[in-house]
């Protein structure tokens, strides 16, 4: 049997967990604990870089963005370990790598009974009634797991998928499709509102709890933006490191899988769209991505965010998602791993029995991918549609059933795959990072002792110093040239710093002057140009050797 | 040194005095914490008044710190009401108020103000009626300094009238990677921030002829005799530009969670809502005092009674604005030359305002006024009717009632990087502030409209309850549910966006089967809503001015009745009534 990557996280997050995260961090770089959350665990950062990260171009990893997807922490371990053996690139690029940004709510993975959650712990009115967290799933069949509850009615929303019953989806009453059935999640109405299980424990969504296009007054959104002491810590962070150029994070916000648009409202300026399409190629080339699923609608959420207001190149993937080998059109001919359960394979029968043409429209492939994925590797997560006598529902039929929560995970082996494919990808990207170089440093003597000193500075990576919006958001260093005149010196024109602005990918430059009156013998003069995103460059001249007569 | 022994000296004096022999209206001659209205106080004078004023009212007063600021200095909150007859509930059910002042540090008298409040309503309770009623039925959150630390910046650093508005941690305001290393100077170190100039022919500006310290522009066709030369300071970061990275920057009223928008969007704005830690303690403060249900925050300039919302795209419900609108209505009445204003539109947009957060994020009908206005120079609306009148008219009233104390002479000094410059200009004491002899007042106006905005906050009662026997056990019990204030118990936002939960009415009583609940807008229950779930507790949305809500319940069974009306903005009250009473 395949070791799913659950389990793998059961071992790392537990009390002795931390520990075992400790013991496979400390072999790579610096360990920090960033915060401690309510549920008093470690928000973790892993440094690579050595003594001097801080001072280097820097890229910041956030794992597990999405709690529901414990696996993703591990990726990030995962990437990091892979990173780590990359000496050549760590010598040029800090990567800080905090796969775990909201412990509290992934420690819900190993919850009894088990309920995919994506939020914190803190007790939050969810629907606003005044009531805290009073109305949490139950498990109704005592299998351990917090799954769907359907309920036979003709006035509810859904009704079997014609390709596979198993599945519900909405019906288009305006197409004349009748409902069979309400889909609830498992339990009880607690409250007695006519809502099920509507305000279980917690609480506060890291993806849910960030500034753009703030969630105000939604599920999961907090009392306010960056309430969390998880959220406020790795924002501290990103803020307070100005050497942090890109942000990769994983999560559901996937605009390494459709990138984000230009446009207004939210959109993007044309000059940071383009770049963003090319990294996304980039990606999509070296994962052949298949089957790609939907972005995120990114309000308060992280990876947003952190293009939006902390202004750096912000790259946000899924990693991983099911995906079912080709055929999987000729299905039903192939269909040769019936779920293990003899009711599921029941339902199936009637499915079959349903007009072709019905099946074709209805076919909605990433709905049944899911099930077909598990069908292949995870049959027994599927728990098939069983009857229940319910409270609430008198006289009604009610069954629960449907996929284990966190059941949709890839295997270790697919995990330390991902790492080698993305760590992989990273590595073509930021060879092509913005890269500094002082073209060429003019003196010009306009007579005794007075210099006309020009710099031409170049970009030669294919990334801009910053995106458009990073320059307009004002949270990166301003590149600056500086001229280190010999001491003594006037300047007769030009301040000794000045701005540079943003220099565009694959040759953007800038040239600055400067007029000097030497005083004195020292003949050398340095040009430094830089910023800590991007790096620093200088270069000395000798005046009398380089300087023109005029 | 000074100041130190004057707190001692007011310690001292507090002794009981004889009553005078005639009492002036207003403030009473013989309070028993003596304190002067006419001088403002640092941080250290601000704490030692509030700690006199908890010590000489223990049963009024309770004094505590919300935290430390950035620079160590304490958060103080006073909480003031009658602790005598606290409901059993806890003061916190009690309806409360909370004012603030002097988030922006340089607006000097909006803490001044804030402390006179706390001292006012300490002194009058048991003597004035209404202050009494106000302490016994509501709780007064008081938070002075919301800035502390710039506060003794404007007191002690260098700086004008406008500043510090930012608080005090570093920041790279010019994203040089140096951080507050281009500060202004006070060249010449007389404690004021004025403006430089040198006599040159070939500059373009002159003296005013009246007011000769005055520069104005000389005509196109006139020789000019100065060139200004921009505030008193140099280029210490020599980028050639002058002061453009002092202490600070950013702007704590524009850190707060209703319509946040970052610094690129709203200037000021730091990296988040309540990224400022001295306003992520009054904002956990407020969250964990749902009980609030007015607000004021103090600030200068211009004589305006603000309400929200300060961004435009932000609509707030007509019903609500009505609200404010009263409530305002007669502040304007208390305040000669005051304007009463929506920001977005009267004033300029704001992003992430405190009060706005109050009434977005927390339900409460909050105002911020602004402070001062030159209608209080010669009791006229000034020309052109802005924020600090003229110059001219600042001059005359200088000339006429300052004796010429509001401005810097022209004089000369040594500039590191211009040679010989003369500076000179309008002191940091004058501008925003009312001078001594007009600060009591101001306080005093703007105390009576935030009492009266508090006196109207949502109070219910239950009106009246009647019991009515029908078949055999089963009775028929109707209550009328009252708010006789200007507030609603909740605002048409909050119950749109479920802030706090509903109002609830309760029936209660020892045997008695609640068996349904009808509630009606009018005493005939013509068309009654049926309260299907849990009859005995039945939620009503919200209670608004003079609007009876009309509950009946039918039970079976029970001699005497309780019912309760419990609200989290306006209070709890509850009647009794006796099965023959209702015969």
């Amino acid at each position: 049997m395949m070791l799913r990557a659950t389990v793998l996280l059961m071992l790392c997050a537990t009390a002795a967990g931390a520990e075992s995260w400790h013991d496979r961090f400390e072999k790579l770089g610096k360990l920090e604990v960033l915060a401690e959350t309510a549920g008093e665990r470690p928000v973790q950062l892993l440094t690579l870089g050595g003594d001097g990260a801080d001072s280097r171009p820097a890229v910041l990893i956030v794992g597990a963005v999405d709690a529901t997807k414990p696996w993703s922490a591990d990726l990030a371990v995962g990437l990091a370990e892979v990173l780590a053996a990359n000496e050549k690139l760590l010598k040029e690029i800090t990567f800080y790598i905090v796969p775990d940004p909201s412990p509290d709510a992934l420690r819900r993975s190993q919850a009894k009974p088990l309920v995919e959650a994506s939020a914190n712990l803190r007790p939050s009115d969810d629907d606003r009634d005044g009531r805290i967290d009073e109305d949490p799933p139950e498990d109704l069949n005592h299998d351990g797991f917090i799954t769907s509850m359907r309920v036979t009615d003709p006035t509810g929303d859904y009704r079997p998928h014609p390709d596979d019953p198993r599945e519900l989806v909405r019906v288009d009453r305006t197409k004349g499709e009748r409902a069979e059935y309400r889909l609830l999640t498992e339990g009880i109405d607690n409250d007695h509102d006519d809502r099920w299980n509507e305000d279980g424990p917690g609480g506060v969504e890291f993806n849910r709890n960030f500034t753009w296009k703030y969630p105000y007054f939604k599920p999961g959104a907090g009392p306010h933006q960056v309430s969390e002491s998880e959220t406020r810590a790795v924002a501290d962070f990103a803020f307070n490191h100005r050497n942090i150029f890109l942000v990769l994070s994983i999560g559901p916000e996937a605009n390494l899988l459709k990138p984000w648009a230009k446009g207004k409202e939210g959109g993007l300026s044309k000059a940071d769209a383009d770049v963003y399409a090319w990294l996304a190629k980039s990606y999509a080339d070296e994962l052949k991505v298949k089957d790609a699923p939907t972005n995120g609608a990114g309000e308060g959420a992280f990876a947003t965010w952190a293009h939006h207001h902390l202004g750096r190149w912000s790259l946000s993937t899924p990693a991983w998602w099911p995906v079912v080998e080709e055929k999987v059109a000729e299905k039903k001919d192939d269909e040769k791993s019936p779920p293990t359960d003899g009711e599921g394979s029941n339902n199936k029968t009637s499915a079959d029995e349903k007009p072709k043409s019905e099946k074709k429209k209805d076919s909605d492939p990433a709905a049944l991918r899911t099930l077909r994925w598990l069908d292949k590797n995870n049959p027994s997560a599927f728990i098939p549609w069983t009857k229940i006598e319910h409270p609430d529902f008198p006289g009604k039929t009610v069954e629960i059933g449907g996929v284990k929560p966190y059941a949709v995970a890839p295997t270790v082996e697919e995990l330390a795959e991902l790492a080698a494919q993305h760590a992989k990808w990273l590595t073509v990207v930021l060879a092509e990072r913005a890269k500094l170089a002082i073209d060429e440093v003019k003196v010009e003597a306009a007579g005794e002792q007075v210099y006309r000193i020009t710099a031409k500075v170049i970009n030669t990576g294919r990334l801009p110093t910053s995106s458009k919006h990073g320059a307009m958001a004002k949270q990166l260093q301003q590149l600056e040239i500086e001229l280190v005149a010999p001491k003594g010196s006037v300047f007769l024109s030009g301040s000794p710093r000045q701005r540079c602005g943003v220099l565009h990918g694959l040759g953007g430059s800038v040239e600055k002057q400067w007029l000097i009156r030497v005083i004195g013998n020292e003949d050398k003069l340095q040009v430094k140009v830089g910023e800590p995103s991007v790096g620093f460059v200088e270069r000395e001249i000798v005046l009398l050797a380089h300087a023109e007569k005029p | 040194m000074l100041r130190a022994l004057l707190i001692a000296c007011f310690v001292t004096s507090a002794a009981v005095a004889a009553p005078p022999v005639y009492q002036p209206l207003g403030a009473p001659a013989d309070p028993a914490v003596p304190a002067r209205w006419n001088f403002y106080r640092d941080y250290a004078e601000a704490t030692g008044l509030l700690k006199q004023i908890a010590a000489a009212h223990p049963k009024l007063c309770r004094l505590e710190s919300l935290g430390k600021s950035y620079d160590g200095r304490e958060m103080w909150v006073l909480t003031i009401t009658n602790q005598a007859n606290e409901p059993a509930e806890g003061p916190e059910t009690r309806p409360a108020f909370w004012i603030d002042g002097g988030i922006h540090a340089n607006e000097l008298q909006a803490v001044d103000t804030v402390l006179y409040t706390a001292w006012y309503l300490t002194e009058s309770y048991g003597r004035n009626k209404l202050i009494t009623n106000l302490l016994d039925q509501r709780v007064f959150y008081l938070l002075p300094m919301m800035s502390p630390d710039a506060r003794d910046a404007h007191f002690y650093d260098v700086n004008t009238t406008n500043g510090p508005r930012s608080g005090l941690r570093p920041v790279d305001d010019d994203q040089d990677g140096r951080i507050d290393e281009d500060p202004p100077e006070d060249i010449d170190g007389d404690g004021h921030l004025v403006e430089m100039r040198v006599r040159d022919p070939q500059g373009r500006w002159k003296s005013h002829p009246k007011y000769s310290e005055l520069m104005i522009r000389a005509k196109p066709d006139e020789a000019g005799e100065f060139r200004l030369l921009g505030p008193e300071g140099y280029d210490n970061d020599y980028d050639g530009e002058v002061n453009e990275d002092g202490p600070g920057y950013y702007d704590p009223n524009r850190d707060w969670a209703w319509k946040w928008e970052p610094g690129f969007v709203q200037n000021g704005a730091y990296r988040y809502p309540f990224s400022i830690e001295e306003n992520r303690l009054v904002a956990d403060f407020v969250i964990a005092h749902p009980n609030i249900a007015g607000a004021q925050s103090y600030h200068n300039t211009g004589g305006m009674i603000l309400r929200g919302p300060g961004a435009k795209g932000d609509v707030w419900p007509q019903e609500d604005i009505a609200v404010f609108d009263r409530l305002a209505e007669r502040g304007v009445e208390m305040l000669p030359g005051y304007r009463y204003l929506n920001t977005a539109e009267g004033l300029y947009e704001v992003f992430g305002g405190e009060t706005d957060w109050f009434y977005g994020m927390r339900g409460v009908f909050a105002f911020t006024n602004e402070l001062n206005t030159p209608f209080n120079f010669f009791r006229e609306h000034p020309e052109g009717r802005n924020w600090f009148g003229t110059d001219e008219e600042r001059r005359k009233f200088d000339d006429l009632l300052l004796q010429g104390e509001g401005f810097v002479p022209w004089h000369e000094v040594e500039h590191p990087q211009f040679g010989k410059v003369e500076v000179g200009g309008q002191k940091k004491s004058w501008g925003r502030q009312p001078p001594s002899f007009l600060l009591e007042e101001e306080c005093h106006r703007n105390m009576a409209f935030t009492l009266w905005h508090a006196d109207q906050m949502p109070q219910v009662r239950v009106e009246s309850v009647e019991v009515k026997e029908l078949d055999g056990k089963l009775r028929e019990v109707t209550a009328i549910i009252m708010n006789d204030k200007a507030t609603p118990t909740r605002s048409a936002h909050n119950v749109a966006n479920a802030i706090t939960r509903p109002d609830l009415a309760r029936l209660t009583g020892e045997g008695v089967k609640v068996i349904a609940a009808l509630v009606a807008d009018e005493p005939f229950f013509i068309q009654p809503r049926d309260v299907e779930h849990n009859p005995a507790e039945v939620e009503i949305p919200t209670l608004k001015s003079r609007t009876p809500v009309y509950v009946r319940w039918l039970v079976e069974g029970g001699e005497e009745f309780t019912v309760e009306i419990d609200t989290i903005q306006g209070g709890i009250d509850r009647k009794d009534v006796m099965r023959k009473d209702g015969k």
